[in-house]
């Protein structure tokens, strides 16, 4: 994360076109294959919602995905892909007894999972529910670990293991073992519709400053001040012709 | 101990050894805690997989237990200190009964949080890697404060029963430290809840006072409810103005409580925000946690409240009795209203809701309105760990002697509080059965 | 990852050599999951290899597959050649993947894969198999192959090699016509039209193509490169939900609206991804499309927002049509001394001339001319006669879309220019979906939008590809080509012995007994077979019904080349071994080809035969492949010498038609009374229909992101994101209310043919009037995605006789032209 050299940390954020993105789960598949996620383990999933829908709006049409609002022929569909956050000033890093959360200074929140106690106050704090806790022996899809693969250690602390241990939490890691090496996030890479952004915020150039400072992103839930590090393009109005 | 160091007359003892009563109450606990046990090693293997909780709800009976004991330390602790600061007399009779019960639950509370956790085993990263902004972390140390404070004060107000003349001053220290403590205990665990902006059914700043008044009001119900069994069975004498204190200050208490819970329905009603409207309308009438609410309200509210204080059911025999019980069962309904609904009602909800965390091929892995049955271990590890209380506080009831009629005296050396005082009122239990007596 | 392998060896072991009952045969059942691995961490050195991912997907995506220790442990995205074979500049093209084809890791590793040749032990279809050698089971098939063709004829053993896999030696134009024609069986035929998507080629071989030209091969199929989408202001998907079924060409149509604020308009009974991505989306009762096309060319001709200089150029508009035969006037009948040539009207000097008149200065494209005692007409004013009929009013009443929005659509389609077309092949799977096509290209022509860029009618863009092979000697090494016996003519063979008896059939790469329409009908002819083997790595429906399943590999396992859809070639190479004993297509025939005495034509490896397919290195090479060396082939996916680029069809506006025009009025089409686009209401699917007041839904049953057809189906991880595997049928609430139905009630779904159960899923999206069920799930032994039954229990095989003009695309299943009931089942 950190240019040994020059000392530069980047303040990384990733950024969701939701004009782009049409729910088609491919980045969740990716991060659930990149990560070795069990069944029933989703760091990153595709909410149906409608367009610009504040998140706290009304409930939703149908407990069904791709299922819209309105009623035929007045539709209105859109998707939220949601993983963690990275919230700067992240309510499960605060609540968290033992400092198995922590915030890098990239702006990455991570887990310890040599430290958390299975406590999960965290999920009970964090706003977004994406946090998963591995409840007992985990199923995997058969054929083996797949993904990364391997430990990854952050400052001496474990972030990542293939096969998670029972009763500790986990969630999306920003791929810090990914970042650390200059690639993006998988689901980054993988998106077929380049809905995903991964940049450097510091960077005024680069192409997630400009969705940000001028594309109009916004943050999920911003009244929480959880400020977090991932945005979200808000749905243009389009043209609608005249019915 | 500082009991260690008072005599006790030992002749006591060994007659309450042989009782065959206490022996299958013994018995009992014993068996509830070792079938408790044994479903907490299952659980240890297993993982929390266990229990009937999953990522949506994913906290469940062990934390709404916890807060229901946490809340019922309260009473006890208060009303002794309440009998000093406040030198109410009519609840001096109840101060070392309140205590031991204040200690007993305290640490069965702590217990509760175990077979709760992960990670069980790294329990000490508590104290090596604290996190001061948790509150969790400044619960976990209230918590032991008030465990260590009650057994302090116990000894002290058991020092004090055995000989009226010692440390006096240090038991009117201790009243005054022992309110602050427990309104501070109830309000940290309040703010475990109510620090979260994240589920806006416990982001209130009323949750403090609610869990203060709820806690005085579950308190001095456990505490009416365990002199009133220690009155049956163990030959603890409850005086009649104690009795009307008491039932004046339950049903004050519960005034108190429900309207602090209206307060926050008013509050979600005129808003109208959605999100709040759509968690309070799971426990409204109609949604799916009503019994919860008619829990709340009906079962624990006004019902006790009619026996508590309209004139004809007041004669009820017992019904001090059933009063507190049935506001022991609200204050848990709303204890697992408060942690449940909180959950159920995730603050973004789109479908397909959140990742469950566990896999069932058949069904979704996803949950948007969360859904939670505790599981029999759930249910094995809270009733082996209530039996523990009981267990606790039995043992404590009779090695403290706490009905030993010799020891029942006015620490402060005033008017003399024994059971020839006054008629006995319709709802005296005039009539005991003996089968548990200790004592003839 | 040697742990599910291990654990079903051992399994195996128990059984080799005796009797098993299908209680032992765990290695048969599907089993979703396996439990937490031993192993914690991947060790060892990876390698990465590039493929196609050739699965039945026109996505035709690259795949990066990472593998350690002989095992995948990832797969991702891989990036595009960017130079053509001679070197040129290739378009931008990202690397692509979605969902399914990360899914393929579990897909491979499945426990549900056929690990072994078995042989049936039961009854046909009671699941009771015997695990039998390669050597016992090629020895089975030859001779019963030899058998059944000495008895019936060699045609009556069927080789039914589909579009499972796009690869070319083990796909849509694999190995298995080239064994049906050395031993002279019949075959399916292999154009990609198997069973639904074949109406819509045939619509554009009318116009666009003469099909009797040997040139033409029987007529082909092909597209605009998707990149060249970039280039449209407005680009229309006609029943095609390409956020679904082709993921990541989405991408280029959102780049289109980033660039150049092209407008995306969805035309769509189903509020499907696609539309709500969609500036406009226009909600058409199915089965009416032409009538919508009709009245936006209406609004056209009246508004004069045709272009006529187009027109006069490049269709046959100007040609004049005798008016009482409706066949083209010809030169040499009505013109003295005139060559047999088309006949215009000169504007310029008021004459009738032939069509390659010097003197020709303006041929009047509209109009009714005096020809000796005839009037007749233009095709351009046969065109404007015919469509008038369908004013905004007229056309919404047949359509259901609000006037406004139909003069809107109009209005943007005679202005915006250019203007492309993405057809789905939803639109295919009409009886008509070959008229709908037609009126397609008729409004494209009469806007100018044919064989420019950013215009034109996409469905499928891999036509090209398939000319840079040497098909037809693939197929036929002896020089005589196999008989081609149609899928819809199938069960008439088995049944009927029309046209001819068919008793013997292997199924390679196909999902016959399930994917294809009329399914109770299917199941009976392949039960009545002799004979019937079954490829797959999957126990499908069919494989259920099979007297032998082969266990076939995976796109990982084997050597092979995909072309489809995209104008680039990836080269497929063997990434691990063939799992358990597990074989390629090709090689299970050369074992098969051995025994029948034709082993002599499956010497080759499959690196040979790519050489020989594509004249590696040779002078004679198509020119899109001239110059390519294998390196170049296998080291990154290299883009065909197109012209232009991105690949336009018709670019240089020659069409390989009679007329060398683009024919919107298609003479041959005259005895079906089709020669223009006029509007027919569908053949079952339709209010008109005395069928309608029994089965007053039209039922549809498309296709989803989560499955790709009948594969991917017991994948848990893409089980758990959709509704845990559970096929639903989608329904608009009103329909639902009138039926008592509620979210998640188990309903029947039946007509005259069959029914199925499966649970409601109630829904604004979808137009009331119009039910929807995603086709693929299973209905297996042992595996059912629907309650019971499967869509195709519904669906029928009425073939469109006009169709049988174009030979490459003779018939089609009409899935959607379907009308069903709906009731709740009490549970
Ligand atoms: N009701 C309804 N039915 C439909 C449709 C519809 O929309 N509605 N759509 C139709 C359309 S458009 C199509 S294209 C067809 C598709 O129909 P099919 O081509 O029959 O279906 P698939 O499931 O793609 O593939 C068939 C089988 O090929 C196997 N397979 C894949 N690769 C290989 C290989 O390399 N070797 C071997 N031996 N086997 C392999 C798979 O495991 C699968 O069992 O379905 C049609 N059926
Ligand atoms: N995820 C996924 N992708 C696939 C496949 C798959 O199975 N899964 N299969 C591949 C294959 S082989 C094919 S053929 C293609 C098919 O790709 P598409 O043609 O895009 O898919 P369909 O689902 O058949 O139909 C598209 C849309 O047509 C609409 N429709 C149905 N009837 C009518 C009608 O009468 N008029 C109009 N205007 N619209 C109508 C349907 O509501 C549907 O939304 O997808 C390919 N890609
Ligand atoms: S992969 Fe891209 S388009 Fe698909 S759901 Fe994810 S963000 Fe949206
Ligand atoms: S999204 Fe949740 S888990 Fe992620 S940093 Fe924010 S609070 Fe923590
Ligand atoms: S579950 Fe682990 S990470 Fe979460 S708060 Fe508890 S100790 Fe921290
Ligand atoms: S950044 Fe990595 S871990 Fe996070 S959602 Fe994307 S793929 Fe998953
Ligand atoms: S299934 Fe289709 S879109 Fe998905 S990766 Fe394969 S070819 Fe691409
Ligand atoms: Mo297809």
């Amino acid at each position: 994360m950190t240019d040994e050299k020059t000392k530069y940390v980047p303040h990384h954020v990733m950024v969701v076109d939701t004009n782009r993105c049409v729910g088609c789960w491919t980045c969740a598949v990716g991060c659930k294959e990149i990560n070795n996620e069990p069944l029933g383990f989703w760091w990153n999933r595709i909410l149906t919602t409608a367009p610009n829908q504040s998140t706290t709006a009304a409930p939703p049409a149908s407990e069904n995905i791709d299922v819209p609002r309105g009623v035929f022929p007045d539709l209105e569909l859109a998707y939220l892909p949601v993983a963690c956050q990275h919230c700067n000033d992240a309510p499960c890093v605060k609540v968290c007894p033992v400092q198995a959360t922590y915030r890098r200074d990239d702006g990455a929140v991570l887990i310890d999972y040599e430290r958390c106690i299975g406590c999960r106050y965290c999920m009970a704090a964090c706003p977004y529910g994406v946090r998963i806790f591995n409840w007992g022996d985990a199923e995997y899809a058969p054929g083996g670990i797949v993904g990364y693969g391997k430990n990854y250690y952050d400052d001496g602390r474990l972030v990542f293991t293939p096969e998670r241990p029972k009763g500790v939490v986990e969630k999306c890691t920003f791929c810090v073992e990914r970042i650390d090496v200059g690639e993006e996030p998988f689901c980054v890479e993988v998106c077929p519709i380049g809905a995903r952004v991964f940049g450097d915020l510091n960077d005024a150039d680069s192409e997630v400053s400009q969705l940000i400072n001028e594309g109009g992103a916004v943050q999920l839930h911003p009244e929480l001040g959880t400020d977090p590090n991932v945005y979200y393009v808000p749905v243009r109005k389009r043209v609608v012709r005249e019915s | 101990m500082a009991i260690n160091t008072v005599s006790l007359p030992d002749a006591a003892e060994g007659k309450v050894a042989k009782s065959v009563g206490v022996q299958i109450w013994y018995a009992l606990l014993a068996l509830i805690g070792v079938i408790g046990f044994a479903a907490w090693i299952y659980e240890l293997d297993h993982g929390l997989a266990a229990t009937g909780m999953r990522d949506v709800v994913s906290w469940g009976m062990y934390i709404f237990t916890f807060a229901f004991f946490i809340g019922l330390s309260a009473g006890g602790l208060i009303m002794a200190s309440s009998a000093e600061v406040f030198g109410i007399k009519a609840l001096k009779p109840l101060a070392r009964l309140g205590v031991l019960s204040a200690a007993s639950c305290v640490a069965v509370a702590a217990l509760m949080i175990i077979p709760d956790l992960g990670q069980p085993t790294r329990i000490l990263n508590l104290v090596r890697h604290p996190n001061w902004s948790s509150p969790l972390l400044w619960d976990v140390l209230i918590i032991t404060v008030y465990f260590i404070f009650s057994v302090v004060d116990l000894s002290v107000l058991q020092v004090h029963a055995v000989e009226p003349t010692r440390l006096r001053r240090t038991m009117r220290l201790l009243a005054y430290i022992g309110l602050p403590t427990a309104v501070l205990l109830h309000s940290v665990t309040a703010w475990i809840f109510g620090l979260q902006i994240s589920r806006t059914w416990w982001n209130t700043s009323l949750m403090a006072p609610l869990f203060v008044v709820s806690a005085i009001l579950s308190g001095t119900a456990l505490v009416t409810l365990l002199a009133l069994a220690a009155e049956r069975w163990g030959h603890f004498n409850l005086p009649n103005d104690t009795r009307e204190w008491l039932r004046k200050f339950v049903a004050m208490a519960l005034l108190i409580d429900l309207f602090f819970v209206a307060c926050d329905y008013i509050t979600i009603f005129w808003g109208n925000v959605p999100a709040d409207r759509s968690a309070l309308n799971l426990v409204l009438p109609g949604g799916p946690y009503s019994w919860l609410f008619w829990g709340e309200w009906l079962v624990g509210g006004l019902v006790p409240l009619a026996f508590l204080m309209v004139p004809r059911l007041r004669r009820v025999s017992g019904s001090l009795g059933i009063a507190t019980f049935l506001v022991l069962i609200g204050v848990y309904a709303f204890r697992i209203e408060l942690v449940i609904v909180g959950f159920v009602n995730p603050l973004t909800q789109f479908p397909p809701g959140n990742a469950l965390g566990t896999y069932n091929a058949t069904a979704s892995s996803f949950q948007l309105v969360g859904k939670y049955t505790p599981s029999l271990v759930e249910y094995a590890i809270t009733l082996g760990l209530c039996a523990l209380f009981a267990a606790i506080f039995t043992t404590g009831y009779r090695r403290l002697h706490l009905a030993d009629g010799k020891m029942i005296r006015d620490p402060l050396g005033s008017a003399s509080l024994t059971r020839d005082e006054g008629p006995p009122t319709s709802d005296d239990n005039s009539v005991r059965d003996t089968t548990l007596a200790t004592k003839p | 990852m040697e742990f599910s392998r291990r654990k079903f060896l051992v399994g195996s072991a128990a059984t080799v050599g005796g009797v098993a009952l299908a209680d032992h045969l765990r290695f048969l059942q599907p089993a979703s999951v396996s439990a937490a691995t031993p192993e914690s961490v991947i060790t060892g050195t990876e390698t990465i290899y590039r493929t196609g991912h050739s699965n039945n997907c026109d996505g035709a995506c690259g795949h990066m597959i990472h593998v350690v220790d002989g095992r995948v442990t990832e797969i991702g995205p891989a990036h595009w050649g960017t130079k053509t074979v001679s070197g040129a500049a290739a378009p931008t093209f990202h690397p692509r993947i979605c969902l399914r084809g990360l899914s393929q890791i579990a897909n491979t590793y499945s426990p549900n894969r056929i690990k072994y040749p078995y042989r049936r032990v039961g009854e046909r279809g009671s699941g009771k198999w015997q695990r039998i050698t390669w050597e016992e089971a090629t020895t089975l098939i030859a001779t019963n192959f030899k058998q059944v063709q000495e008895k019936y004829g060699k045609k009556a053993v069927w080789i039914a090699p589909y579009t499972g896999s796009l690869a070319l030696i083990e796909g849509v134009v694999g190995a298995g016509f080239r064994l049906a024609s050395v031993i002279g069986a019949s075959a399916g035929d292999s154009e990609g039209d198997n069973e639904g998507d074949s109406a819509t080629p045939a619509g554009w071989n009318y116009v666009l193509v003469d099909p009797d030209n040997p040139a033409n091969g029987g007529g082909f199929f092909t597209g605009h490169e998707s990149v060249d989408f970039l280039s449209a202001k407005a680009i229309v998907f006609w029943a095609n939900n390409v956020a679904e079924t082709s993921i990541p060409d989405w991408r280029i149509m959102l780049d289109a609206r980033d660039a150049n604020g092209t407008q995306l308009i969805s035309v769509d009974p189903r509020f499907t991804p696609t539309s709500a991505a969609s500036d406009a989306w226009l909600p058409i009762r199915p089965g009416s499309d032409t009538a919508l096309i009709d009245g936006i060319m209406n609004y056209v001709f009246l508004h004069k927002l045709y272009d006529a200089d187009y027109i006069r150029r490049y269709t046959v508009g100007p040609y004049l049509v005798d008016p009482t035969s409706k066949r083209w006037l010809r030169a040499n009948d009505v013109l003295p001394g005139a060559a047999n040539d088309f006949v215009v009207y000169d504007e310029t000097d008021a004459t009738l001339k032939a069509a390659s008149d010097p003197s020709l200065t303006s041929a009047a494209i509209l109009g009714t001319y005096q020809v000796g005692n005839l009037r007749a007409g233009t095709a351009l004013q046969a065109l404007a006669d015919m469509v008038s009929k369908y004013t905004p009013e007229y056309t919404e009443h047949l359509t259901d879309i609000p006037k406004a929005q139909i003069v809107s659509l109009a209005k943007t389609w005679g202005t915006v220019k250019p203007l492309a077309v993405r057809v789905g092949f939803g639109l295919s799977h009409w009886y008509h979906g070959d008229l709908h096509m037609q009126a397609l290209l008729t409004l494209q022509a009469i806007t100018g939008n044919i064989g420019e860029h950013g215009g034109g009618v996409t469905t499928f863009a891999g036509g090209l590809t398939t000319t840079a092979f040497d098909l037809f000697n693939w197929w036929n090494p002896t020089g005589t080509p196999y008989a081609v016996l149609e899928p819809m003519d199938f069960c008439d063979a088995v049944l009927k012995d029309d046209p001819y008896p068919v008793r013997a059939a292997w199924f390679m790469i196909d999902n016959f007994a399930q994917q294809m329409s009329d399914r109770n009908q299917v199941v009976k002819a392949m039960k009545a077979l002799d004979f019937c083997v079954v490829s797959d790595y999957n126990l499908s429906a069919t494989a259920d019904i099979a007297d032998l399943v082969l266990p076939a590999c995976t796109y990982i396992e084997k050597t092979d080349l995909l072309s489809s859809n995209n104008f680039y070639l990836q080269y497929m190479p063997k990434i691990i071994e063939p799992l358990f004993e597990s074989k390629s297509d090709l090689d299970a025939i050369r074992l098969v080809a051995q025994k029948m005495g034709v082993g002599r034509y499956f010497t080759e490896t499959p690196e040979t035969y790519l050489k020989q397919i594509l004249h590696l290195g040779k002078s004679d090479a198509d020119p899109t492949v001239r110059g390519l060396t294998w390196e170049q082939l296998t080291t990154e996916a290299v883009h065909l010498n197109t012209d232009p680029m991105p690949y336009v069809p018709f670019f240089n506006k020659q069409f390989p038609t009679k007329s060398g025009k683009i024919e919107f009025y298609v003479e041959m089409l005259v005895p079906f009374g089709q020669e223009l686009c006029e509007h027919q209401e569908p053949i079952e699917a339709s209010p008109t229909n005395t069928l309608f007041k029994k089965y007053p839904l039209v039922f549809l049953s498309t296709h989803t992101r989560f499955r790709t057809h009948s594969q991917f189906v017991t994948l848990p991880w893409l089980n758990e994101i959709n509704n845990g595997g559970d096929g639903f049928l989608e329904i608009n609430p009103k329909d639902a209310t009138r039926r008592n139905i509620s979210d998640g009630d188990v309903v029947r779904v039946f007509n005259d043919r069959g029914d199925m159960k499966v649970r409601a899923r109630l829904t604004e999206a979808i137009k009331p009037g119009v039910v929807n069920c995603y086709q693929g799930g299973w209905d297996t032994i042992k595996v059912k995605s629907y309650i019971e039954g499967h869509p195709n229990n519904l669906t029928h095989q009425f073939a469109k006789p006009a169709q049988a003009l174009i030979p490459n695309f003779p018939s089609n299943a009409a899935y959607y032209d379907c009308l069903a009931q709906v009731e709740l089942v009490r549970e």
